[in-house]
This record gives structure tokens, sequence and C-alpha cells, in this order.
């Protein structure tokens, strides 16, 4: 029941020593944030994003060692719009459009 | 700049200006529950005189504003955003609006020290946090219901949580994550 918040991939069928364990990072996990500076947990979700986007142009790297630093921004930007796009779709609306 | 720092400008510049705001979306659910990344910041603002193409401009030459509106489906927000352009990093800014929850929202919101920043920023309660992101109720909107109540289940006010959620017909919903967290 509990997958909130963990790598598990939805769906998948897990035993009670998978579960147990799962529970067990959640609550460890919950019990690390309460301990957290709170002005720290604030800005933490832009800090990680920078994190993740150097990962990810890493990987955009990786796989076209022969892209120019614009080519490569521009397909990190293009990914990132995708999912944005995904996120918004039944949600927002374009005020024009309605 | 990080995206860390054009947030801060952000606030220091909504600050300065004397602009009735708050912060909402994963930087409110951050700040009482597990952080995660997330690749906006949402703020809402009162706008009155509030001028967001001027205000975009003064941010600086690395801001710019998309001047295309949206309209969120169950409480008619209306939304712009500007671009911070050497990450990607964008800031959704909300106009407050006449829906009863955001109203009470804005008036319980209060202030938290922001770090690299002089001076403090309003953010929403953990309260209105989880009844905002019930409504959403996207998958990621759930996850973070479920971790802020594993983190501040114990400190938050049922009573007033529940008033909004059997209001928006969500008390259920609620009642399945509580126990999810372990929140009895």
């Amino acid at each position: 029941m509990l997958d909130r918040g963990t790598t598990r991939p939805a769906g998948c069928v897990m035993g009670s020593n998978e579960s147990a364990l799962q529970q067990s990072i959640f609550r460890d996990k919950a019990a690390k944030a309460r301990h957290m500076d709170p002005g720290l947990k604030l800005t933490a979700g832009a800090r990680l994003f920078d994190v993740a986007r150097n990962r990810m142009i890493a990987g955009i790297r990786s796989g076209h060692p022969d892209w120019s630093d614009a080519e490569i921004d521009a397909e990190f930007c293009r990914q990132l719009q995708v999912l944005r796009e995904r996120e918004d779709r039944g949600v927002f609306t374009p005020v024009a459009d309605l | 700049m990080t995206s860390e720092q054009a947030v801060a400008r952000l606030i220091e510049a909504l600050e300065r200006e004397g602009v009735g705001y708050m912060l909402v979306g994963a930087y409110s659910s951050n700040l009482y529950g597990v952080p995660r990344a997330t690749d906006d910041a949402d703020v809402v603002i009162e706008f009155g005189s509030f001028n967001i193409v001027e205000f975009s401009r003064r941010l600086g030459a690395e801001f710019a504003l998309d001047r295309q509106m949206m309209m969120e489906g169950f409480t008619g927000s209306v939304r712009n955003i500007i671009h911070f352009r050497p990450t990607g990093f964008a800031i959704e800014v909300f106009r407050l609006g006449d829906d009863p929850h955001h109203r009470e929202r804005f008036a319980r919101r209060r202030r938290q020290h922001v770090p690299d920043c002089r001076c403090e920023a309003w953010v929403a309660t953990a309260e209105d946090v989880v009844i905002q992101k019930l409504r959403w109720a996207r998958r990621k909107d759930l996850d973070d219901v479920v971790n802020l109540l594993a983190v501040s289940g114990s400190t938050l006010d049922w009573a007033y949580i529940r008033r909004w959620t059997d209001s928006h017909g969500t008390s259920g919903l609620l009642d399945q994550l509580r126990g999810e967290a372990g929140v009895g």
C-alpha cells in the first residue's frame, strides 16, 4: 500500500520483505525531514532541480557527443517542455482558447 | 545565477515592492514534507495594481515573461509563467481570485526565513497545502500529501482541513492518504 516517494515502479507486486523495507525507508525519510532546517527545505526544490538538470544534460551529451552546448540546451528545454505539458494536461487551458 | 538564487531574487523583489503574495505548490509542500526537486516555484499574487510585465522586466534580463495566460480548471485561477532562462526553471504566477478556500488560504499565510535572502517569505500553511493538493490530485500532488502527513501530520489543524475537504468532496481521498502515511 505504502509506495509514495520510493523508487518502486507502479504496479510492481512486492513481497512482505520488500514492503517492510519500503515502509522502513519511508519512515526514515520522514524522520530525517522532520529534523531538517525549514529554510533549507523551502528552497530545496530549486536546488534539486539544478542537480537533476545537470544530470539530464550529461545524459544528453553522452548520447550526442557531437552536439554543441546550444543543441544540448535546446534538447533539455524540449524534454522539460514535454514534461510540463503532460502535467498541465487536463488542469490548465490557454485563456485564449476559452 | 542558480535557480535557487532566481527564486530569492523574486522574493526580494516582491517584498521590496510591497506586493501581497505567498509561495504555494511544491515550495510549500517541501517545507512541511519530504523535499523533492521541482521545475517551478508557484506564487499567488494579489494583483490589484500589480503589473506583471513591468515586474518581470525589473527582475532582470535573465527572466522572460510568457504572456500566454492559462486558466486552472478546478478553481478558475489564472496563471502566467516567468521563465528563468539560464536553467529553464519556471516561476508560475497565479492571480489571487475569488475561490473561497484560496481567500482563506491567503489570509492564513505565514512567514518563513529563506536562506540567501535578505528577508522572510510568505508561505501557505501546511493545512492549506494539503487541502489544495487534494483538489488537484495529480499523482505528484498525492505523493506530496502523503509525505507531508508523514512528516507533519501530528501538528495539523484537522478540523480546519476536514471543513474544506468536506466542502470540496475530497474527504474520502484524505482518509485514504492518511492511512498510507500512517496517520491515525
